[in-house]
């Protein structure tokens, strides 16, 4: 499984949440991660049309299809619940 | 034009431009030149530090001069944890302006601690919260003294007392307090704002860092006007920003009670549409209203606006491209109200007919939006 996370450094959410997902990734050692950043990476982030609401969280199966989304603030159990569990 | 944006910007005053245009044409020597162009340019930007310091309540050589409140914000924090490496928890909030978030961001990759502060149902700070959240070795805390999307003033005179009794820096960005508000700087460790947001140019701020803190500078280059920002004075621009102070406070009453003339009649008005939600409360500086129209997007609409010439925004102009306001979703706790919110912030500029007329446009939308 793969997740890929869109953020950008100005987004208080995504501040939150980077910590939240690095201690997620502990447990999921398995998974691959990419991280894009809305402004750095542009041209990469938009291929994924990542919306207005950040951070994304775009989880991908192992042939590289979307298989879920979820968008904004989590808490940690959502987290793992919705992104990693799905 | 309408503008209705001055919480993103304002014109700069006559005044103000004709100071800097003197100073430009005058006093155009570099300020830590020896002969005579020099002292006569270091002569102007000391009378206007004093100027500066003596209505902000603090020492000229407090005073530190950058391009930009982002880039003050940034020397506070950053220049902060580098003087104290071995302190590495930090205190915020979810209402910072960008420039607070993204040095944060980039101190978290750092093995930085960043934690947030919770609210309050008023949507200011949560003292107990905040309290609670000190530890040994936190750095600071850094707060913003007027949330710039819903005009929320924040207790920042209560955590100062906080920070100072538990020996925390305490930084502030008092960018849109400033000249609209009265407030304490006394027992704040460090404060950032700019000249843009009170009718002076563009291309000047300050960090204020009382002379007990120290910092390490984001620019090396040797002595200007304070070790801790190199660079050629910024002559005219530090002389129009002492003017557009100096008027910002001796007219800050009759400003005021203008402004809140205007707050009191367009919030009468827009209580009188059933499909508008006011999300600025009591606590809020008259000088921002935030609105929320359930059911838009708040970027269409301000793009409507525009197409008639009507200049109000969705949220402070530097938060980007979300769309989702954290500021609203922290008093109203509704997702809708925090994705359809709008912000119009008044001016002693504003007239009533400019008001008039953005009522009717609303209206007009309203009426279509109902079709």
């Amino acid at each position: 499984m793969k997740l890929i996370v869109i953020s950008a450094i100005w987004c208080p959410a995504c501040l939150i949440m980077s910590k939240r997902v690095k201690e997620a990734l502990l447990k999921f050692p398995d998974w691959a991660f990419v991280k894009l950043d809305l402004d750095m990476d542009e041209d990469e982030a938009n291929q994924w049309n990542p919306g207005k609401t950040l951070p994304v969280f775009i989880v991908l199966d192992e042939s590289g299809k979307e298989i879920r989304r979820v968008i904004g603030e989590l808490s940690k159990d959502r987290l793992i619940k919705d992104v990693f569990h799905g | 034009m309408i503008y209705l944006d001055y919480s993103a910007t304002t014109p700069v005053d006559e005044e103000v431009l004709m100071r800097y245009v003197h100073v430009e044409r005058h006093a155009f020597g570099n300020a830590n030149s020896k002969h005579c162009a020099g002292v006569r340019a270091l002569s102007e930007v000391t009378e206007a530090t004093n100027s500066i310091a003596k209505l902000l309540n603090v020492l000229p050589e407090e005073i530190i001069y950058t391009s930009c409140a982002s880039e003050a914000n940034n020397l506070a924090i950053k220049g902060c944890a580098l003087k104290h490496p071995h302190k590495k928890h930090i205190i915020t909030s979810v209402l910072e302006h960008s420039s607070v978030v993204a040095p944060l961001y980039y101190l978290q990759q750092n093995d930085y601690l960043v934690d947030m502060v919770e609210l309050d149902e008023h949507g200011r700070y949560d003292l107990n919260h905040l309290q609670s959240m000190i530890r040994d070795d936190t750095l600071m805390i850094t707060l913003v003294a007027v949330d710039s999307e819903t005009g929320i003033r924040q207790p920042i005179e209560e955590v100062a007392e906080i920070a100072r009794s538990k020996g925390v820096l305490l930084h502030c960005d008092i960018t849109q307090a400033l000249g609209k508000c009265p407030i304490d700087v006394r027992d704040i460790d460090l404060f950032s704002c700019s000249a843009h947001k009170i009718y002076g140019p563009k291309g000047i701020g300050m960090l204020v860092k009382k002379k007990s803190v120290s910092l390490v500078p984001m620019i090396h280059g040797g002595r200007s006007t304070t070790v801790f920002r190199s660079g050629t004075p910024q002559n005219a621009l530090i002389c129009a920003f002492a003017r557009a102070v100096e008027l910002a406070y001796w007219h800050m009453d009759t400003r005021a009670a203008r402004v809140k003339e205007l707050r009191t009649y367009l919030v009468k008005e827009l209580s009188g549409f059933d499909k508008i939600s006011i999300n600025s409360n009591e606590f809020a500086i008259d000088q921002i209203l935030n609105i929320s129209v359930k059911g838009i997007d708040s970027d269409e609409w301000v793009s409507n606006f525009s197409s008639k010439g009507i200049c109000i925004s969705a949220r402070s102009a530097c938060s980007g491209k979300e769309n989702f306001s954290k500021s609203v979703y922290a008093i109203t706790k509704d997702h809708g109200l925090a994705t359809s919110s709008l912000r119009i912030s008044l001016s002693h500029l504003t007239t009533m007919d400019q008001l008039r007329a953005f009522l009717d446009v609303l209206e007009d939308f309203l009426k279509e939006m109902g079709d």
